[in-house]
């Protein structure tokens, strides 16, 4: 009882609403700090992950090598395997550019493989035929890369990577 | 008096901050392991362009890197420098583990197929099917 007095002797001193009301409404610690700093950790954080770009994979197939054939070790489930039906495009390096020989094409510069291919696989046949890319070893990669960019684009989705060839 | 303090220790009127804390602290963890993860196998360099690759997020890559080093390549897994002589044992070590294992070759742009090719015959000599080469978005 004489613990309880002074108290609402407090609470009839300070009213409603005035200024002991409000400094009982804030006991405890003060979250506002913290949740403005927490805030920004999260932004920060969110931000960071997405401006990491994204990236895009081409699948490149690799033909089985006979002469691994028998090695020990696994086959992987989605072993790249051959349909009749394929090409071989050969890419080397001439004068300072990429050529390509194969389908059709002798030595023609990347931009007429589009072209060619619209011609071949326009019949509904992209399904069912194989591209093989074979490039030199001084061909750059990145002319690999926009040669089976090309191939995929025409809808083959079977497209296979090689090494070059012995000289 | 005293009966009201106990059934009501969070009078109306009080904003409760302690569940949005609990959840933001949920998300910034996330975002941090997250964030770790995908630095832990992209090194940061220009990748060649394509515009016809996919997405794909595959259940248990293998990400091999190949960087330029004047005229020598670098070639990485996981953050560690490998020789190519010893990718293949790798490779196929990894794949008899987790037959479902996706290799990814993340090569610079400015690099030669002979550089490529090392990977690539050490891929094939472990039986590897399919690898997947990391490409940029555009033309």
């Amino acid at each position: 009882m004489t613990r309880g007095r002074p108290r609402r002797v407090s609470r009839r001193a300070g009213g409603p609403g005035g200024a002991l009301r409000q400094w009982e409404m804030h006991f405890g610690p003060n979250m506002t700090p913290m949740v403005d700093v927490v805030m920004v950790i999260l932004i920060f954080f969110m931000a960071g992950t997405a401006v990491i770009a994204p990236e895009l994979f081409l699948a490149a197939g690799l033909p089985a090598d006979p002469s691994v054939q028998d090695a020990p070790g696994p086959t992987q489930r989605d072993a790249f395997e051959l349909p009749a039906a394929r090409f071989t495009l050969r890419l080397s390096r001439r004068s300072g550019r990429t050529v390509i020989d194969g389908l059709g094409l002798r030595a023609e510069l990347v931009d007429a493989l589009g072209a060619r291919l619209r011609d071949v696989v326009n019949d509904g046949s992209a399904g069912e035929i194989a591209v093989l890319i074979q490039p030199d070893s001084d061909v750059p990669f990145s002319d690999v890369v926009a040669v089976h960019d090309r191939v995929a684009a025409a809808g083959v989705s079977r497209i296979g990577l090689l090494e070059s060839p012995p000289r | 008096m005293r009966r009201r303090i106990f059934h009501a220790p969070h009078p109306p009127g009080r904003v409760n901050v302690t569940p949005m804390i609990d959840v933001i602290m949920v998300l910034i963890v996330f975002y941090l392991i997250v964030g770790q993860m995908a630095a832990e196998s992209r090194l940061n360099m220009p990748l060649p362009m394509a515009e016809a690759g996919t997405r794909r997020i595959a259940p248990e890559p293998l990400v091999i890197n190949i960087i330029p080093e004047g005229d020598r390549v670098r070639i990485e897994v996981e953050l560690r420098r490998i020789e190519a002589g010893a990718l293949a044992e790798l490779i196929r070590a990894r794949t008899a583990r987790r037959p479902d294992t996706s290799v990814q070759i993340r090569a610079h742009r400015s690099l030669s197929f002979g550089a490529v090719e090392s990977v690539v015959r050490a891929c094939r000599a472990a039986g590897v099917g399919v690898v997947h080469i990391a490409t940029e978005p555009g033309e």
